[in-house]
């Protein structure tokens, strides 16, 4: 990498580290799990970054990256896997605050990772169903199929949590 | 619900207890993609070893000793095994500042910036990096240049007689030449441009190609600095060392990035090999862990300590194995043999 293209690096993470950390948190559902996600993400940016700088959206590129990596890691066997505490937990888990947006995090943590994924980023990050298989690189019924088994599976997890119908308009509430 | 009222409602969710980014983030996270960057290098190019692994196997590592006389370039960086600097820059113009050294199988690189400012608001003024491919290395996979083919460029006048070309760069000037062992050697001049050969945003303007020219008139490859480890460990029996490579980055702030890294087995491949890596700055705050078949060390004597067996061996036993001999701040106190008989 020559010093141009190391520069437009360092600029580039400088300033989607944020965002692209909010994503990863939000498939991870752990600000330590995500920071680690970053960093790969950033590493594997930086030995792709000739090509990541000729394409289309930077920041499509390393969401990318980030969401295969976290998917590739959800694959792994446990014993492979980052341990993100260094001692285990020791007190109880609280039980679930359903006036607390906590809850949708705790929710989506317990769906598997690839209706995590598919949730994230059409929910948080904004794609269409087009958008995130073209990310995922899966069909768009897949991606379908996917959002309707997570959506299936947060109701059930969360039955009290205020879900609106589809016509009711927040801003009248 | 519909997609839109579904976005409203994870977006609602959005954490509100965001922590701030540890201290150094962003700087390890360069300093580790660099060093991932090497790392592939390194294993792309472990066939070139084998020559290296039949010498250190039998001797240890061995530093060639220093010929003054010596004016004929050697065969090659590749030759010489990976554990002596070959590069000896001659020349560099003033403010110079030794920002990076590495030294490869399949590549050795000097790195030199002047810096203007404070240390806490440094700006580059100018870079200058040497590298040495050896022969039968036709693209720069690694270094400054990335993916360039040598003997491709627009043809120059030839350097100390060797057939020299400009490669293309759009982003600086860069100047290649050939040795008769068929090594290359290359001098680039970061900054802006547009075509090979291009001069403006080097720092040196109109200056750019002579001050390329100088440098690689007075660059030699017959240096004979040897590769310093901040760590050394026993190889267990029957095992040799494979790869190895080392790193030092100062930064404009004085800060010192490292890495440093061995790889040894009874194969030739790296990749059927153990390795034992240090970095540093180290990481803070984390735990010892397994990750990704590798065992980490957060911080052992100021460095990050990261190792890997193969066939899936135990990487904490061969990480309680290593010694750290240097501090990370100060590579002057590293050792040139990290093979503890």
């Amino acid at each position: 990498m020559n010093p141009r293209q190391q520069r437009d690096y360092e600029s580039y993470i400088q300033g989607r580290v944020a965002a692209l950390r909010r994503t990863a948190y939000r498939l991870t559902a752990s600000w330590d799990a995500a920071d680690d996600l970053v960093q790969d993400t950033f590493v594997k940016l930086y030995l792709h970054w000739t090509k990541a700088a000729a394409a289309r959206s930077i920041d499509a590129y390393s969401r990318r990256i980030l969401v295969n990596l976290f998917l590739e890691q959800a694959r792994r066997p446990w014993y492979r896997r980052v341990l993100s505490f260094a001692s285990p937990p020791d007190q109880i888990a609280e039980p679930v605050d359903r006036d607390s947006a906590l809850d949708l995090h705790a929710a989506v943590g317990q769906l598997a990772a690839g209706q995590r994924a598919v949730l994230v980023l059409r929910y948080w990050e904004g794609l269409d169903v087009a958008e995130t298989a073209a990310l995922l690189g899966c069909s768009e019924g897949t991606v379908k199929s996917q959002s309707s088994a997570a959506i299936d599976r947060l109701r059930r997890l969360l039955p009290g949590y205020p879900v609106r119908s589809a016509n009711t308009d927040r801003s009248t509430e | 619900m519909n997609d839109e009222k579904l976005r409203e409602l994870f977006l609602d969710a959005e954490p509100v207890d965001e922590p701030p980014l540890a201290p150094g983030y962003l700087e390890s996270t360069v300093t580790a993609a660099r060093q991932a960057r090497r790392r592939r290098t390194l294993r792309n190019t472990a066939v070139g070893a084998v020559a290296v692994v039949a010498v250190l196997g039998l001797v240890g590592l061995v530093v060639r000793p220093y010929l003054p006389d010596h004016r004929t370039p050697p065969a090659s960086a590749r030759s010489a095994g990976p554990l002596v600097q070959r590069l000896d820059a001659k020349w560099m113009p003033g403010g110079a500042n030794l920002h990076e050294q590495s030294v490869e199988d399949s590549v050795q690189a000097l790195r030199y910036e002047k810096w203007v400012g404070t240390p806490r608001d440094a700006r580059t003024i100018w870079s200058v990096e040497v590298s040495l491919y050896p022969p039968g290395v036709g693209t720069a996979a690694d270094g400054p240049l990335e993916d360039a083919e040598f003997g491709h460029g627009t043809k120059v006048d030839p350097v100390r007689g060797m057939p020299a070309e400009l490669l293309p760069d759009a982003n600086g000037y860069t100047l290649e030449w050939k040795y008769p062992s068929g090594a290359h050697a290359v001098v680039t001049i970061g900054g802006t441009g547009g075509k090979a050969g291009a001069t403006a945003g080097t720092g040196f303007g109109d200056r750019t190609p002579s001050v390329a020219r100088r440098v690689a008139e007075n660059l030699r490859i017959d240096g004979t600095t040897p590769m310093r480890f901040p760590f050394a460990l026993h190889l267990p029996a029957n095992q040799h060392v494979v790869a190895a490579d080392s790193l030092v980055m100062r930064a404009p702030n004085g800060t010192v990035s490292t890495h440093a890294s061995l790889s040894f087995g009874s194969g030739p491949r790296v990749k059927d090999s153990s390795t034992v890596m240090t970095s540093s700055p180290a990481e803070q705050g984390k735990p010892q862990r397994f990750a990704g078949g590798n065992y980490f060390v957060p911080n052992r004597g100021g460095f990050t300590l990261q190792t890997s067996v193969a066939g899936h061996g135990d990487g904490k036993k061969l990480a309680d194995r290593v010694r750290i001999v240097g501090t990370p701040t100060d590579p002057g106190t590293w050792r040139p043999d990290p093979i503890l008989n």
